[in-house]
């Protein structure tokens, strides 16, 4: 954190989160997610379940300000995630 | 039933699940076990492929299983199937079957798993399940486990390696699987084990992947047709269908007779091959089974797949009534909202009018006047095609007008009823070109019936189409309901369309002759005489007051921007440089010495050039400010009037331009070549230096590439030099150049190329290189790294190019073409994957993007959530515009 390239992420308070539901009027898994293995989200030591929220520079609007859902993913280590991408492609591209 | 028909119903979920071979035997009428269709007196065979059980596609007849008729509510068609003497695999699940395999164990049909294993992959998946997560990796996770673990834990079985020849043959350990084997093998793997490989055991059975029974779809589904001379032409399914039984049948008598194991297995690869094929004829790895005629079959895959299949075709896209299509051509007597439609397509399509107590006397006399309207012909009156009534026990009853009956049904005409009624002018239609790119392609427009049989619109609503006269078609929908109308007026109409969304500017503006119109009417200070003014202003049926004049030696004369001035809004005030502007070093803005920067203050023109940078489509600054400040019908007014002066000043002109508007004196034709062989020289120079190692070669680049890059340069140079010549020697009392400066069409290096020389030819960027060995024209000595051997046309296209240069330009151009092909296949293909992830999202009143289930994808539209259409070039606010305007104040 604190890299100009990394933005801003904050955990939010109860308050806060209870707020944010309200004013879109929506439930916490209607916000986009983001993954608790997520350097961001490791460093800020946010759990599943809680909610963040991430400062952007945009060049649109100046900044922009996003909330995620923080859910459990598996922990990088130990396992493969790296998925077969060649077959896909192939079977995808076909469709041209 | 009837009153069921609008409400509407939400689709809970969706699953799909495997036949069972049991199910297939359920569900079938007959077994089909004969080759043949249909005997020699034309009565389908039973038990046949046509076996009158499986529905019948002949009107009049009746089914055998169900009893019913053709038609609507009629047979639906029933299912058949067929035995297979010896399983077959599917190939839509082979790699299904694939993993299925390597998974698990061949002699106990458990999974791979420790027990402990097995319990983590449960949780995990379950707890993916929960949060709507994606499992498929899982899975994969699952079967490498599986493939690396060397002895089942349970029977201590050796596990061998499972390889998939495609497209569908599987071999254990090298040694090939037969499907018999396969489906032996899956058999074994218990319930408990199956969600393990990504099956839910309420839907399938692995073992279902290798077909032992095959489903005959119903004769519905793969209709023969009869042809005039008396001969059936059967569906290529059926063609596939008759070569899967006669496989069969004889797989089956040979295996029977106890033929020899290599007869056997040769047939049932036969079968395999045309089961595959009947599936998917398009499989990798195997030849497409093919009709007698070459033409490869359409079997079941190639009816649902791709642009021309089931869904992209009948389910995504379907034909429509309402609408029509014919050619289009120009009439700029038109505003822009309008479109002349032919009287042959107003009497075609109807639009449907509901009666009420308001309009009653209004419709009764249109159904009166359609007597009339049908006796003559010539001149267009809408006629009323039908009248729909509705009676209390809500059953529709049409009556069609004719001239007989028009009297009588106006009469009766009552409240509630509703008329269907022919074009008038004032209807309100969509009107659309494809390719549909964006939001523009597709605009509503005031219909006014025309005669003659083409669409016609103003030049002005080309751009946003992208349509030209060539011979371009277009389509036109007629909207039905007051509902549509009304939204299509509010958004869809031209004049709303002026500012487009892509780049927040006007994409709706003056072209070619309005803006050369314009460019005449105001460069140079240019004066009318009184009576020449007045024929411009009449031309747009001006009718205030005369705009200010003066008198010179007795007559007088009106200022071109005075004319100009008397379409622009008294509070308008704005700056800017038009597009003749020369880019001086320093810029002398307000008193600019050629008069190319632009003043309008108050609505009143004061100084400039009203060129593409004032009124042109994509550019236009005035007409931007216009419809930013004025809204858009004083836009439309704009634009329509604007075009009717420029064209009527054109026209008082009188501009033409031809090939001896590229003509350059003698003196200067010499300067240029001069200039040329100077030039010849230097790239002489420059290969010999490279020859005798004395060139200098750039930071990170070759000698080559140093040498390539300063050729390039040199010839660059000499085209603009002679096309710097030749420019001073074209002045603006030529028609060419008058389109070039004022943006009408054209540029100074289309001049420049035409009247001076055409310059260096590029594939790749890169000057001419390829062709013969070392050479690229057997003209050229080999190793020759000349301007002329490499590319280079000295010639202009007015004097003509040498036979090589013809050569090496048409090398430059066949590039352009395969590029833009290229682009726009690449770019479709891009855009539909766009649309397809993008369609269902919407921007909520809240200001989020969601998704249609709720999910948000974007705090704010765009992040500022600001509406492109309505911003400034991208931004929200023009700051620059804002602070001038206080300064003034």
């Amino acid at each position: 954190m604190g890299h100009v390239l990394v933005p801003e992420h904050t955990v939010l308070t109860e308050k806060e989160c209870k707020d944010l539901l309200e004013k879109y009027n929506i439930k916490p898994d209607q916000l986009p997610k983001i993954l608790n293995t997520d350097s961001a989200v490791m460093s800020i030591g946010a759990k599943p379940g809680q909610i963040v929220k991430i400062l952007r520079k945009s060049q649109t609007a100046k900044q922009a300000i996003a909330y995620r859902l923080v859910v459990e993913g598996e922990s990088i280590v130990g396992s493969e995630v790296i998925p077969d991408i060649s077959m896909d492609v192939v079977s995808e591209s076909s469709e041209m | 039933m009837e009153r069921l028909q609008n409400v509407t119903k939400k689709i809970g979920k969706l699953e799909f699940a495997l036949l069972s071979p049991n199910e297939i035997r359920k569900m079938s009428a007959t077994k089909v076990i004969t080759a043949d269709t249909y005997d020699d007196d034309g009565f389908p065979i039973t038990m046949g492929l046509m076996d009158p059980k499986l529905g019948i596609i002949e009107p009049g007849l009746r089914c055998k299983t169900c009893g019913l008729k053709v038609g609507k509510n009629g047979c639906p068609g029933h299912f058949g199937h067929i035995d297979l003497a010896m399983p077959v695999v599917h190939v839509g699940f082979v790699k299904t079957i694939r993993n299925s395999l390597r998974a698990t164990c061949r002699a106990c049909g458990r999974i791979l798993l420790t027990d402990n294993q097995i319990k983590e992959y449960k949780e995990l998946i379950e707890k993916h399940r929960k949060e709507g997560r994606d499992t498929a990796y899982i899975f994969k996770n699952i079967v490498s486990d599986c493939k690396s673990s060397e002895k089942c834990s349970r029977c201590t079985r050796e596990i061998g390696k499972i390889e998939l020849d495609k497209p569908t043959s599987f071999r254990e350990k090298g040694k090939k699987l037969t499907p018999s084997e396969i489906r032996e093998w899956l058999e074994k793997i218990p319930d408990s084990d199956i969600p393990f490989i990504d099956i839910n055991i309420t839907a399938a059975r692995p073992e279902w992947m290798v077909l032992t029974v095959l489903p005959v779809p119903p004769v519905t589904v793969r209709p023969s047709v009869t042809l005039e001379s008396g001969e059936r032409s059967e569906d290529d399914l059926t063609h596939k269908l008759v070569d899967v039984i006669r496989i069969n049948q004889r797989l089956q008598e040979n295996r029977d007779a106890g033929a020899p194991q290599l007869i056997v297995e040769d047939l049932w690869e036969l079968l395999q091959y045309h089961i595959t094929t009947y599936l998917d004829n398009q499989t990798s790895g195997i030849p497409p089974a093919r009709h007698r005629s070459g033409r490869p079959l359409k079997t079941l895959a190639q009816r649902l797949k791709g642009k021309e299949g089931r869904f992209r075709s009948n389910l995504s896209g379907k034909r429509v009534n309402f609408s029509a299509r014919t050619v289009i051509s120009p009439d700029p007597n038109l505003s822009i909202n309008e479109l002349g439609v032919p009287i042959e397509i107003a009497r075609e399509l109807t639009v449907p009018v509901r009666i009420t107590q308001y309009n009653i006397d209004w419709c009764k006399q249109l159904i009166k006047d359609t007597a009339i309207a049908i006796k003559h012909e010539e001149t267009y009156i809408p006629q009323v095609n039908y009248v729909k009534r509705y009676r209390e026990n809500g059953i529709e009853q049409r009556i069609k007008i004719t001239d007989k009956n028009a009297e009588e049904v106006a009469e009766k005409l009552e409240v509630g009823s509703i008329m269907e009624r022919q074009l008038m002018n004032g209807d309100i239609g969509l009107f659309n070109r494809q390719p549909s790119l964006h939001r523009m392609s597709m605009m509503a427009h005031r219909i006014k019936i025309v005669t003659k049989k083409t669409f016609r619109f103003n030049l002005s609503v080309c751009p946003p189409y992208n349509a030209d006269y060539d011979g371009d078609e277009m389509n036109l929908h007629l909207l039905q309901g007051e509902e549509a109308k009304a939204e299509a007026e509010i958004l869809m109409k031209v004049q709303e369309n002026i500012l487009s969304p892509r780049f927040g500017g006007i994409i709706i503006g003056g072209i070619h002759d309005h803006i050369s119109g314009c460019f005449l009417l105001t460069y140079k200070d240019k004066q009318f005489s009184k009576e020449d003014a007045s024929q411009i202003l009449s031309a747009i049926g001006y009718t205030a007051k005369f705009p200010d004049n003066h008198e010179e030696n007795g007559k007088t004369y009106v200022y071109g921007r005075d004319i100009f001035s008397v379409l622009l809004p008294k509070d308008l005030s704005i700056e800017f440089k038009a597009k003749a502007c020369f880019h001086c070093d320093t810029c002398k803005a307000p008193n600019c010495p050629y008069n190319t920067y632009v003043i309008v203050k108050k609505g009143k023109m004061l100084k400039g050039i009203i060129d593409e940078n004032a009124i042109g489509a994509f550019k236009g600054k005035i007409l931007d400010r216009i419809i930013r400040d004025h809204g858009s019908d004083a836009g439309r007014e704009f634009i329509d009037t604007v075009t009717k002066m420029a064209i009527a000043s054109i026209t008082k002109y009188g501009f033409t331009t031809s090939i001896d508007d590229e003509d350059i004196p003698e003196q200067a034709k010499q300067q240029i070549h001069e200039g040329l062989e100077k030039a010849q020289k230097k790239i002489n120079d420059l290969i010999t230096a490279y020859e005798h190692n004395e060139l200098e070669s750039l930071p990170g680049r070759s000698l080559e590439e140093t040498l390539e890059m300063e050729i390039m340069r040199v010839t660059g140079r000499t085209r603009d030099m002679a096309g710097e010549i030749a420019s001073r020697h074209l002045g603006l009392n030529n028609s060419a150049v008058i389109m070039a400066k004022s943006g009408a069409r054209g540029s100074m290096l289309n001049l420049s190329q035409m009247s001076g020389c055409v310059g260096q030819q590029a594939v790749r960027g890169e000057r001419i290189s390829r062709g013969y060995q070392q050479r690229t024209l057997p003209h050229f000595k080999r190793g020759d790294l000349g301007a002329s051997a490499k590319g280079f046309v000295a010639s202009s296209y007015k004097s003509g190019l040498t036979p090589t240069e013809y050569f090496f330009h048409s090398m430059g151009g066949r590039e352009g073409l395969v590029d833009t092909a290229v682009r726009t296949s690449r770019s479709g293909y891009m855009q539909r994957r766009l649309v397809n992830a993008l369609e269902d999202l919407k921007v909520e009143s809240d200001g989020t993007v969601r998704h249609t289930s709720g999910e948000i994808i974007q705090f704010m539209y765009g992040e500022d959530g600001v509406d492109p259409a309505r911003s400034l070039n991208g931004d929200a606010v023009d700051i620059d515009r804002i602070i001038t305007e206080v300064k003034e104040e």
